[in-house]
């Protein structure tokens, strides 16, 4: 046996994950968020009944939660290490998503979807780095490149968010990656 | 070298579980393309020599085996990756 192929099946070991697990729940949190983004948007440019609206986003994002601790309980096959970093990222990624948000809302309102695309388009990507997952590093950079056409059409924000979060759940779910 | 680490497939098993925290039997079987029956004494293996630790966890449908590497496994696939380091570095 060849140390290469050792350290190859260390390596395999380390990004290993439950692919079908992760394909379900990027689809339904996508798909949510897309959802919620949506509603956002009209609550931006249409609508005054904003606490009806409101009421919708927090019960799409309680379905959404639901969902993913349902196929939770079923168990996860492969929990490796970078597993385990990637959670610790996302969790201080969420804080960054939070703090920033607050504080973009209260100096400059209109980036709020901007700053919120970006951020979690880096997290995106840096988990398909670590998982080598084309379709997490393609969706990231999506979100990244999306806050562009934000800047230039800023009523529209929340409506592109949407978007882009709906290609990246569709395509989570056509299974293209082996 | 341990005596354990002798079989290319127990070495392999190490590998995979080394940089995990813990992973599902079938997903094993499906990397090191082996046979049930070899996997399977390979891991019990593994197991009695403390390397490994075999859960199994009853489903709705059927059972689910899950396996992780003790602390005393990875030391002693560490050691084993250094031997092998450093074997291959006095090679001519």
């Amino acid at each position: 046996m060849e140390i290469k192929e050792l350290m190859n099946l260390i390596l395999d070991g380390y990004c290993g994950e439950d692919k079908k697990y992760k394909r379900i729940v990027y689809f339904i949190s996508n798909f949510t968020s897309a959802i919620v983004f949506f509603i956002i948007h009209l609550i931006y440019n249409y609508y005054s009944g904003i606490v009806a609206l409101m009421f919708i986003s927090i019960l799409i994002i309680l379905l959404g939660a639901i969902l993913i601790i349902r196929r939770r309980k079923l168990g996860i096959d492969t929990y490796s290490y970078f597993n385990k970093f990637m959670s610790e990222i996302v969790c201080y990624g969420l804080v960054c998503i939070v703090i920033s948000s607050i504080s973009v809302f209260f100096i400059y309102p209109s980036l709020l979807g901007v700053f919120i695309g970006s951020i979690y388009g880096l997290l995106m990507t840096v988990e398909g780095v670590l998982f080598k997952s084309f379709i997490r590093k393609f969706g990231g950079l999506l979100l990244i490149f999306s806050t562009l056409i934000m800047i230039i059409y800023l009523d529209y924000q929340f409506l592109i968010l949407g978007i882009v979060q709906m290609i990246i759940a569709i395509l989570n779910l056509l299974n293209i990656e082996k | 070298m341990d005596n354990i680490l002798n079989s290319e497939v127990r070495v392999k098993i190490l590998a995979l579980l080394y940089g995990m925290e813990y992973c599902e039997y079938n997903y094993i079987l499906k990397k090191l393309d082996t046979t049930h029956g070899n996997l399977w004494s390979h891991l019990k293996k593994l197991e009695k020599e403390d390397y490994i630790e075999i859960n199994k966890c009853p489903l709705k449908k059927g059972v689910r085996t899950v396996i992780k590497i003790t602390n005393k496994g990875s030391k002693k696939f560490r050691e084993y990756l250094n031997e092998l380091m450093e074997l291959s570095k006095k090679k001519p």
